[in-house]
């Protein structure tokens, strides 16, 4: 949509306007924040990578790159996609995403997205012996959607998407959107949105490779990527690698059980993973890319069961996903987009039982994700008018099912994006939008939302969004058959369960008093009606039945506020705080474990003239509510104490396209079993990138060390 | 026409590679358990019970059932009952296992398990005399003869008040458990022997104390039952209903 919006908004320079409730900071790469809003098209980094292979330009390579380069980086920095399901630039957004670009991917030294995002405002990143997962806004992990380019991933466990399985040595950006964006994604977008962006090449010849490793009181840790990228003439083409290994490890042993029978409060991890990316200009105005990712994981790790049985549990699991799409207009006129994709995850889930072999357990699940969209983008005088529709075929074929699980979903969304005022002193942008569903299992589900922004002036925005959001019930909720072992109590899926809805609002006032200093105060309150929940079904021979039925409701509500300053291009950093409230409704009481009060922060210092890096990102949680329920239906409140994390990373780059860093992750070795944080962790490391950034900044020949 | 050949060549070895990539898809390779092989347990061994006046010679191992004397005396009792639909039934008095297929659950048996559910041969659960009571007030050790009070308990039907689905009897029943023989931990779905001592009655008129020790064997799997139990030495003669 992005493209097609920026040629009316060109001419107001600032605003834009609409709103979705979407305020989060980023850590930003230097120079974001004083960069000033333009008052020309912007070119998108997507399309200028992808004109970097446009043969219809009789330049040779050189001149070729330099034009690219002299493009993206005046307007790379400020793209965002995923909040319109458009590119679009990042001020000029209706709705505000955090947005984790390159260079602080870098410098935070994140190996994969759960540790990219632990320290961010509003999320929260949970671990257990499955993986990591997101809590976005308090709410559950299976309320957010994960996008890799746009593409839906499978593979979700227990409703949550694995975040450690995403590794960064081929993303560009991480966009995170706020808030219920069931209108244009459909299931799963309740809390919000996080999309990976690729990295697209821009060089003849771009090489990156980085090696790491660390020690902690867990054991060792090792970390290795890579990728080679090319884009001459029409073809761009980038391949990467990754492999990582981190120890499993125990936050709380249990007295008298002997170290190698303790649970793992979180497993062992290997993992490596491949992937390749091509972009092919075919026309003009036309352009076609190709994406596989594989990815295989390993999990280990010890488990106690009732009664002191010990488990070698061990999950294997593997993802394969591959997205293809065609986009047919030039930018700022009618577009239309073409993309299908498949995704093929399975995990085996071992249960080996040491001195026994009574409850070893193998289960080996397999599913199957494939996606078709088509999109249309068309400007209409003050209108931008995008169109859409969708199918998905999801299969799941796993042991504890009663049968193969599979549906299908036709989906069609429309969203108009009218600018209703624009005048020097106001803007006013108002965004309806509505989706409807299909569902072979659930029906018919009606999502609209209405977003707006309005621009006061050059230093104030306000935005407001108001949606609904839906989730689907998972295969597990509706054909499920477990039987406990221990009791004998049985849980069945329930083949009639309707989709869990939502209603989520966000508002935030923006004031960027100067170009280095951004202030950002909202609030939000996301209500989930129908959520799936267990219930006693009847008793049967072998013991009580449960099943799942829609009867559960909840509330999360915040206050959040964030600054962001950069008051000399080398230094950025961002202050966060967010109040939480939530209730659970089916007992009456809040949430389990969510903290009242989290603040966040990170100050990224990146002096060239030295060659010197330093990052620090911090966050601060309060207590956190935990409740158990007894066998005599007594609760126990138990509380879980403040936490204070850290990770500090500095960097020195001695010749221009090697960098050498060393890190610590959790400098304050915070966590416990209700927040299973990796323990304090040093590593060190060396990074290679060609071209470097210099390299690539020269044609530009910008002051780097202009201050605001 | 170079350009030409170079792109062509490009897009050949971006197929190549990403037809590679696809082969990758499921080749993790098949987990398996590693199998464990249990000690083996010697057969020809024999538990000898001094059973008030006479010596009995029990066997080792019936069926799913395996007696061990221990050093102070006591003998225990392991009942593999791991199934969930299947009653595993044991004659207290010869120390014999019984079939589990018999429809009308006729037999010698005395005492019968599934998973966590202890029944007896009498009531709902059978057609022999047996019948059990929790003593209370007293320990295993310390109950040396048969209470002159005994409120025998015959096996009844499942009530609606508790919220389990198995039959009502000594062992088994009362709102949330209050009356089974273990506690149970909703978080961690253990259970746990409460220190309670019963009396069984057996289809030869013996009285039997009995204290249930554990619902885990030692690799931790549940429904492998233990229980220490003893004759005593003077029988009861009548029943009184429940």
């Amino acid at each position: 949509m992005a493209p097609h919006a920026t040629h009316r908004r060109s001419h107001r320079a600032l605003a834009l306007a609409s709103v979705m409730g979407v305020f989060a900071l980023c850590v930003h790469a230097p120079g974001a924040l004083s960069q000033p809003r333009r008052a020309t098209p912007a070119p998108t980094r997507d399309n200028v990578a992808r004109d970097a292979t446009e043969g219809d330009a009789p330049h040779d390579d050189d001149e070729a790159i330099d034009d690219v380069l002299s493009d993206s980086e005046l307007w790379l920095d400020r793209v965002v996609v995923t909040a319109s399901r458009g590119e679009e630039q990042e001020d000029d957004s209706v709705e505000r995403s955090l947005v984790i670009r390159r260079d602080a991917i870098d410098r935070s030294g994140a190996r994969d997205l759960g540790e990219l995002l632990e320290e961010q405002p509003n999320i929260r990143v949970l671990r257990s012996v499955r993986g990591q997962s997101i809590e976005m806004d308090g709410l559950d992990p299976q309320y957010t959607l994960v996008l890799v380019d746009g593409d839906r991933m499978p593979g979700r466990t227990a409703g949550a998407i694995d975040l450690g399985r995403y590794t960064l040595e081929d993303v560009e950006r991480v966009e995170v959107v706020r808030g219920a964006a069931s209108s244009l994604y459909g299931s799963d977008a309740i809390a919000g949105v996080v999309n990976l962006v690729p990295r697209a090449p821009s060089a003849p010849l771009e090489v990156s490779a980085s090696l790491a490793g660390g020690a902690g009181v867990m054991g060792g840790v090792f970390d290795g990527s890579g990728s080679i990228g090319s884009a001459r003439g029409p073809l761009a083409l980038r391949l990467s690698f990754a492999g990582h290994t981190a120890p499993s490890f125990t936050l709380r042993p249990e007295p008298g059980v002997p170290a190698d029978a303790q649970a793992t409060t979180a497993s062992a991890r290997r993992q490596w993973s491949v992937g390749g990316h091509g972009w092919w200009k075919l026309a003009p105005h036309a352009r076609a890319d190709l994406r596989v990712d594989y990815l295989q994981r390993r999990l280990e790790g010890v488990d106690r069961g009732a009664g002191g049985a010990v488990f070698n549990r061990t999950q294997l699991g593997e993802q394969l996903s591959v997205g293809t799409g065609v986009t047919v207009g030039a930018r700022g006129k009618t577009q239309l987009r073409v993309r299908g994709s498949y995704g093929l995850s399975r995990e085996q889930l071992l249960q080996d039982q040491r001195q026994s072999n009574a409850l070893d357990t193998l289960e080996d699940s397999r599913e199957h994700l494939g996606e078709i969209r088509m999109q249309l983008d068309t400007p209409l005088g003050d209108h931008l008018l995008s169109v859409g529709v969708e199918q998905l075929v999801q299969v799941l074929d796993a042991p504890r099912l009663v049968s193969t699980g599979h549906r299908t979903r036709w989906a069609g969304f429309v969203q108009d994006e009218w600018t209703a005022v624009d005048t020097d002193a106001v803007v006013v942008a108002i965004v309806p939008g509505a989706r409807i569903d299909v569902d072979t299992q659930f029906g018919t589900r009606f999502s609209p939302k209405l977003a707006t922004r309005v621009d006061l002036g050059e230093h104030v925005v306000v935005r407001a969004s108001y949606g609904w959001g839906f989730r689907a019930p998972s295969f597990q909720e509706l054909l499920l058959h477990f039987e406990n072992p221990t009791v004998g109590y049985v849980v069945d899926g329930n083949p009639a369960l309707g989709a869990e809805t939502a209603r989520s609002g966000h508002a935030s006032v923006e004031l960027t008093p100067v170009d280095a200093l951004r202030i950002t105060a909202g609030v939000f309150r996301t209500d989930v009606l129908g959520m799936i929940t267990t219930m006693t079904r009847a008793s049967g021979p072998t013991g009580i039945q449960y099943s799942y039925v829609n009867l559960a409701t909840a509330y999360t509500q915040g206050v959040d506020f964030n600054v962001r300053f950069q008051p000399w291009s080398w230094l950025t950093g961002s202050v966060g705080y967010v109040l939480l409230g939530t209730h659970d409704g089916e007992h009456d009481r809040p949430l389990d474990g969510r903290p009242a009060h989290r603040a966040t922060g990170s100050i990224a210092i990146d002096e060239r003239a030295s060659r010197f890096s330093a990052s620090v990102r911090a966050a601060v949680s309060s207590e956190r509510v935990f409740y158990a329920t007894a066998d005599d239906g007594s609760v126990t409140r138990t509380t879980a104490p403040w936490t204070a994390q850290l990770d500090a990373r500095v960097g020195y780059a001695p010749w221009s396209p090697v960098e050498f860093f060393v890190g610590v992750d959790n400098v304050f070795d915070a966590g416990d079993v209700s927040l299973a944080l990796s323990p304090r962790t040093f590593y060190a490391g060396a990074r290679l990138r060609v071209p470097t950034r210099e390299d690539r900044e020269a044609p530009a020949d910008r002051g780097a060390e202009a201050g605001p | 026409m170079k350009r030409a050949i170079h792109c062509v060549s490009s897009a050949v070895a971006a197929r190549i590679a990403l037809c590679a990539l696809i082969a990758f898809a499921a080749c993790a390779p098949t987990l398996r358990p590693e199998p464990y092989t249990p000690p083996p347990i010697d057969d020809a061994g024999v538990v000898l019970l001094d059973a008030g006046a006479d010596a009995t010679v029990w066997p080792t191992r019936s069926g799913v059932f395996t007696h061990a004397l221990q050093a102070d005396g006591t003998l225990v009792t392991y009942a593999d009952a791991t199934s969930a639909t299947l009653v595993v039934r044991l004659d207290l008095d010869s120390g014999e296992a019984e079939g589990t297929d018999d429809p009308a659950r006729e037999g010698s048996w005395d005492i019968g398990f599934r998973r966590f559910y202890v029944v007896t041969n009498g009531g709902v659960s059978g057609s022999g005399p047996c019948a059990a009571a929790e003593v209370q007030g007293v320990s295993y050790d310390a109950l040396v003869e048969v209470p002159s009070e005994v409120v025998w308990r015959l096996d009844a039907m499942d009530s609606e008040e508790d919220d389990d689905a198995g039959e009502d009897t000594a062992f088994n029943g009362g709102v949330s458990g209050a009356e089974d023989w273990y506690d149970y931990d909703l978080a961690t779905h253990t259970l746990t022997p409460r220190a309670r001592v019963y009396l069984v009655r057996t289809t030869e008129q013996r009285v039997v104390k009995l204290q249930l020790e554990g619902y885990y064997d030692d690799a931790g799997t549940a429904a492998f039952l233990h229980f220490r139990w003893a004759f005593l030495d003077t029988p009861s003669t009548e029943i009184s209903a429940p």
